[in-house]
């Protein structure tokens, strides 16, 4: 049978979604597989959309608003990005919060669902993760609180979406810039470091994900919230993580960028990730 | 000077300024043809070009409708055995130039959204003319950098917002418009 290739893109979880697989199969067999891919992504995006009114992500905000105390029941993958977002806060000292509160509730960017409690959101005392209780899939909270999952989210579609693709497909997908390449061994990649077009550094894959930290966009997502500061920060050229899993190399991009360098190290090692700092000029360093 | 020679003068200079505009190498992805977009969209069924060209009062009640700007008069769509569409479409954003196939079923319901093509640039390139012009995978290789390989590009997260926006024009231009037209 011949080897056959497809590229796909659509627009999903607020970005852009590429599926690119090559096997040898049939083309029809092959388009199936990059269905499933992508059916995998929208079924992720539907349970832990922050925007989303009638996500499970929505569901859980809503109850920890209004009965943090009360246990909230989540499904498999919730509990599995709430308990590695738990690990990530805690290995990080605290930098890495899913539970952005405060930025949100003062910015335009609360989803209407949200926003109808806005004036009690705005009465409370907030929490943070430190105050969120979990055992097992059992959720509750002692002060009112909830979560923004954003990139995780990402990392973790891709993560499952790959998951189900069978040994004999190869190639690779990118969600915004969270990518899982399958063979990535022997393979490059462009990191985009600047506004510039030509601003890609070609560097060796370390790993089979990465995600990369960057401000040359300048929309809102090119700031990084420092929970510690209340601050935004904003980062010259790029800041990549190469990890197992791109649910982990998005988190860690995210809190590297807020860490001093001594600190940042040891997030790496402990997540068997390697992070890597591209200046805007296109030099980069590893940060690990 | 004469406002006849101002004016002229002007026109000369705008003239110049489009052919002496360096064209900068722009950014550009190529996913699906049209082909197999179609078959990836609507695989039970087969398409009968049905092309459609809105009158301009039909561009403004869209406009009006979803807020957002008509640029093209001219749907490039087929239709279904069942009354559904499949339309090739344009979306424009202040850095992206992206071409997305768009599948409508026969009660206006978006089935699915495919990029075809996705181009991106920063430069001066944005007030050139032949930038605004492409469409339909019309690529001039000498302006764009077309990869044929995989290449796997990193980067930090880009909005789609702009495509959300061309559905929803597209949404009211269904319903406004190709809803109406009999099978």
């Amino acid at each position: 049978m011949n080897q056959v290739s497809i590229k796909r893109c659509r627009p999903l979880l607020g970005t852009f979604v590429e599926v690119n697989l090559t096997a040898k199969m049939s083309e029809k067999a092959l388009i199936h597989w990059s269905n499933i891919a992508f059916d995998e992504i929208e079924r992720i995006h539907q349970t832990l959309s922050f925007h989303q009114l009638d996500s499970e992500l929505s569901a859980l905000n809503i109850a920890l608003i209004t009965a943090p105390n009360a246990q909230f029941t989540m499904s498999v993958d919730l509990q599995n990005v709430v308990t590695f977002a738990q690990q990530v806060f805690e290995q990080s000292n605290s930098y890495y919060d899913i539970s952005i509160a405060a930025p949100l509730v003062a910015s335009k960017h609360l989803p209407a669902h949200l926003f109808a409690y806005k004036a009690a959101l705005l009465a409370q005392q907030f929490g943070c993760f430190a105050d969120v209780n979990l055992e097992g899939n059992l959720i509750s909270s002692a002060k009112p609180i909830f979560f923004d999952l954003g990139g995780i989210a990402k990392g973790y579609a891709v993560d499952q979406a790959i998951s189900l693709l069978p040994k004999d497909i190869t190639g690779s997908i990118n969600a915004g810039g969270d990518m899982r390449v399958i063979n990535w061994q022997k393979q490059t990649v462009e990191i985009k470091y600047g506004q510039r077009n030509s601003a890609l550094k070609k560097l060796p894959m370390l790993n089979t994900a990465l995600a990369s930290s960057g401000s040359y966009y300048q929309e809102s997502g090119s700031q990084y919230f420092d929970p510690k500061n209340k601050c935004y920060v904003k980062v010259n050229g790029s800041t990549s993580v190469f990890a197992d899993s791109a649910m982990v190399a998005d988190a860690l991009t995210k809190v590297i960028v807020l860490m001093n360098r001594k600190d940042a190290e040891k997030v790496l090692n402990h997540f068997n990730a390697k992070g890597i700092s591209i200046n805007r000029f296109g030099f980069s360093r590893r940060i690990n | 000077m004469s406002m006849l020679r101002r004016r002229f003068l002007k026109g000369l200079v705008a003239t110049a300024a489009t052919f002496a505009l360096p064209i900068q190498v722009a950014f550009a992805k190529s996913y699906l043809t049209i082909a197999q977009a179609q078959k990836i969209l609507w695989p039970d069924q087969k398409l009968t070009p049905a092309p459609v060209d809105l009158t301009e009062e039909q561009a403004d009640l869209i406009e009006d409708l979803s807020d957002i700007r008509v640029r093209n008069h001219h749907i490039n769509g087929w239709r279904s055995e069942d009354g559904g569409w499949f339309i090739v479409d344009q979306v424009i954003g202040k850095h992206e130039n992206i071409d997305l196939a768009i599948a409508i079923s026969a009660e206006g319901k978006v089935m699915g959204i495919e990029v075809l093509t996705y181009r991106e640039t920063y430069g001066d390139q944005i007030m050139h003319p032949k930038w605004r012009a492409q469409f339909h995978g019309k690529d001039s290789s000498e302006f764009l950098k077309l990869d044929k390989q995989i290449r796997n590009i990193s980067g930090a997260t880009l909005s789609c917002r702009h495509v959300t926006d061309g559905i929803n024009r597209l949404n009211h231009t269904w319903s406004s418009v190709l809803s109406k037209i009999a099978l």
